[in-house]
């Protein structure tokens, strides 16, 4: 889950992008421009660059322009030039994401992280993920990350929905129901 | 909080046997917004509504506006460990407050937690009750029909409480509704001699919400002073509290006394007052940028006070066979005095003119009448109960009934006094009368009485007997005559005390001969 809910309008715009891709049959190509969006503006320089708005729209379109050039789709391309017609290129850089959580919802599929005190292997976090994507009825696509404060176990989080089967968790329950005035 | 050693071993030695590497699954959010005591969460996707939210650190917030992707909650503890990024874990709990015998003669918070320094309460958690309740169905109650005395001869001989009502206390600040409700509090000791575990007393809650912490002390004092704290429980969410704690307090309150209300018991309960709570709830309405309504308040704020009062009520003697699962007897009560203050007499304004529609009647309190010594300042003329008559004695029913007809010819009249003798004999009478009857109704705080003791003085009063007796010396008089009928006709004044003795000519006529005796070894 990111940490920031996704403006409305990146949602719709987002959502429009994927169901004319679907229909144009272009979901891989706009697929593969999405991801390459999706990298240039995890820069703040390219974010900013784009919704600056002491920038003229139509130089900031022509930045764009000049900078994919002939590598986008042309749905993705005209998704860029209606945003600028339409004075709303602060929203690019959230397009990416809400693209890709409408792909996601539509193909079943939840994207979460694994964190682990030690380093996981390969075939726990498949094994993980296959078990967690049985339990939910859903494609599970895990991330590792260590995270040695946990101490031991394994903390898992798909969107808002947290499993928590580590040490760090079971110690703060239990220090929660030590302090818990309606125990004593 | 002090932990005791063989309580943490019990705990862990419970962890320890059931250990197994058990998973939680719980909901989080990230903190996108936090300041002035309430806090935007992104994420909580299945959050309930007034479900309890955790931040780091301990702190709890409780869930009140659910939006597409936030929740907006207001922070229930010290505001300042919570910052923006921090996780928020929805605990799948609806904020709950303990409830129990361990309260009574406890002072705690919104929460339930103890305010007195007298150790922890000690409610497991079984004695949990979420705060908001739906109130009785119309099937599951009946009529008031037994009176709720205060001891203050001006209510209950004119305005009389009956168990189960919703009576509204509203008037200035400094006009005595404190006073009222504490004096209401000492009287229900007659009830069942202060001792809670006596099925006949009336037990009570005073729920403070927005007062000064000096007041609260104070009211603690008093009562204690009175022996009426072993059946009290005392909730307070004073005005340094968070706006969110005093919003709930009055819920807290009423879910302590529904406890016993489903097991049959009568309750007492105290609001006081409404207005700093309505203040409250508009402050936090206002920060998660709920619409403004009139006043500023927002719209729901006539339900705020209609919820919270529906739940005064009395219940069906079979409340039980109707609803199993949540009365354990029927026949209980919660009667409950809510507190507004007006701003220079206005009970036109908007919260007033609600709670005034909620309620079963309302004791007006008026500044000029305080000031010119009449205490309690209830002005008799617009103070009505709308079904307390159903639950009056029988014997106080009948010598009270001209009392208000006598007072308002009075006032009527009042402004004639001035032209003395010039006036004709009957309007000199009236006047007479009513100034002496006045005089009668004035009470000191602290010292409620009994039903006797309040039949006997305002019978006296109303026959003309007290009509050459000068003004001042009618309080002296009720005062003495009372002591002086309870040392001779003890016996009367037993059958007076009982709820079901009827007023008879036999009886007047023994009160009036008493009385005329006395007369005569009065000195004035």
């Amino acid at each position: 889950m990111s940490a920031r809910p996704l403006s409305p309008a990146a949602r719709r715009y987002g959502r429009a992008l994927h169901a004319a891709a679907r229909e144009a049959g272009a979901l891989d190509q706009v697929r593969a421009d999405v991801g390459l969006l999706q990298a240039v503006f995890a820069d703040e320089a390219a974010r900013s660059a784009v919704s600056d708005p002491r920038i003229a729209v139509d130089r900031r379109q022509a930045m764009i322009e000049k900078a994919f050039g002939e590598l986008l789709h042309p749905l993705t391309r005209n998704t860029v030039r209606v945003l600028a017609r339409r004075g709303r290129l602060e929203v690019l850089p959230e397009v990416p994401d809400a693209f890709l959580e409408t792909d996601d919802r539509l193909a079943g599929r939840v994207h979460g992280v694994a964190e682990s005190a030690l380093p996981l292997d390969e075939a726990t976090l498949s094994d993980l993920a296959a078990s967690l994507g049985r339990r939910l009825d859903k494609q599970v696509v895990l991330e590792a990350r260590q995270l040695p404060e946990l101490i031991g176990g394994i903390r898992v989080t798909l969107g808002c929905e947290r499993y928590d089967g580590s040490l760090r968790g079971r110690l703060e329950r239990l220090e929660r129901k030590l302090l818990d005035p309606s125990t004593l | 909080m002090k932990l005791q050693a063989s309580e943490v071993t019990s705990v862990l030695k419970k962890e320890i046997e059931g250990f197994q590497a058990e998973t939680s699954s719980e909901q989080i959010g990230t903190v996108l917004q936090v300041g002035d005591g309430v806090a935007r969460i992104y994420g909580l996707d299945h959050c309930m509504m007034s479900e309890l939210i955790e931040f780091p650190g301990g702190v709890m917030g409780m869930a009140l506006n659910l939006e597409e992707d936030n929740v907006g909650c207001v922070l229930l503890g010290d505001a300042a460990s919570v910052k923006e990024g921090d996780t928020a874990k929805a605990t799948g709990k609806i904020i709950s407050v303990p409830t129990g015998d361990r309260l009574l003669g406890r002072v705690v918070d919104a929460l339930g937690r103890p305010l007195d320094g007298k150790g922890p309460v000690g409610t497991t958690d079984e004695d949990l009750r979420p705060i908001e309740q739906t109130a009785p169905s119309v099937v599951e109650r009946q009529p008031v029909c037994e009176p709720m005395m205060t001891g203050l001869k001006a209510i209950d001989a004119m305005i009389p409480i009956g168990r189960g009502q919703r009576e509204l206390v509203i008037g200035d600040r400094q006009t005595g509704k404190t006073a009222i409700a504490i004096d209401a509090i000492i009287n229900q000791k007659r009830t069942g001699g202060g001792d809670p575990k006596n099925p006949d007393q009336v037990l009570c809650v005073y729920v403070a919400v927005g007062q000064k912490q000096s007041t609260v002390v104070d009211v603690q004092r008093k009562l204690e002073e009175h022996g009426a704290m072993p059946y009290t429980i005392i909730v307070n969410a004073s005005a340094s509290e968070e706006a969110a704690m005093q919003f709930i307090a009055p819920y807290a309150g009423t879910a302590m006394a529904e406890r016993y209300r489903d097991a049959g018991r009568h309750v007492l309960v105290i609001y006081d007052d409404l207005t700093k709570q309505a203040y409250a709830y508009r402050q936090v309405m206002l920060l998660l940028r709920r619409p403004p309504g009139r006043e500023a308040y927002p719209g729901d704020v006539f339900n705020l006070h209609s919820r919270l009062l529906e739940r005064s009520a009395k219940l069906a003697d079979d409340a039980a066979k109707l609803n199993p699962k949540k009365y354990s007897a029927g026949g209980g009560s919660i009667t409950s005095l809510p507190i507004i203050e007006t701003q220079e007499g206005d009970v036109s304004a908007y919260i007033p003119t609600n709670v005034i529609s909620i309620t079963d009647g309302q004791i007006f309190l008026e500044a000029n009448l305080f000031y010119a010594g009449v205490r309690p300042a209830v002005n008799v003329g617009i103070s009505v109960s709308r079904v307390g008559g159903a639950a009056q004695t029988p014997a106080m029913k009948k010598v009270a009934g001209g009392l208000r007809i006598n007072l308002a010819q009075y006032r009527e009249l009042e402004a004639f006094a001035q032209f003395g003798s010039d006036l004709d004999k009957s309007t000199q009478e009236t006047l007479n009368r009513g100034a002496r009857l006045v005089e009668l109704l004035k009470q000191g705080q602290y010292h409620p009485l009994r039903n006797a003791d309040q039949i006997v003085q305002i019978f006296v009063g109303s026959s003309g007997l007290l009509d050459d007796l000068p003004v001042e010396q009618v309080r002296r008089f009720a005062d003495e005559f009372t002591a002086y009928m309870w040392d001779t006709h003890a016996e009367l004044m037993e059958k007076l005390e009982r709820w079901d003795t009827k007023w008879s000519d036999e009886l007047a006529a023994e009160v009036t001969a008493a009385c005329e005796t006395f007369r005569q070894s009065f000195a004035v």
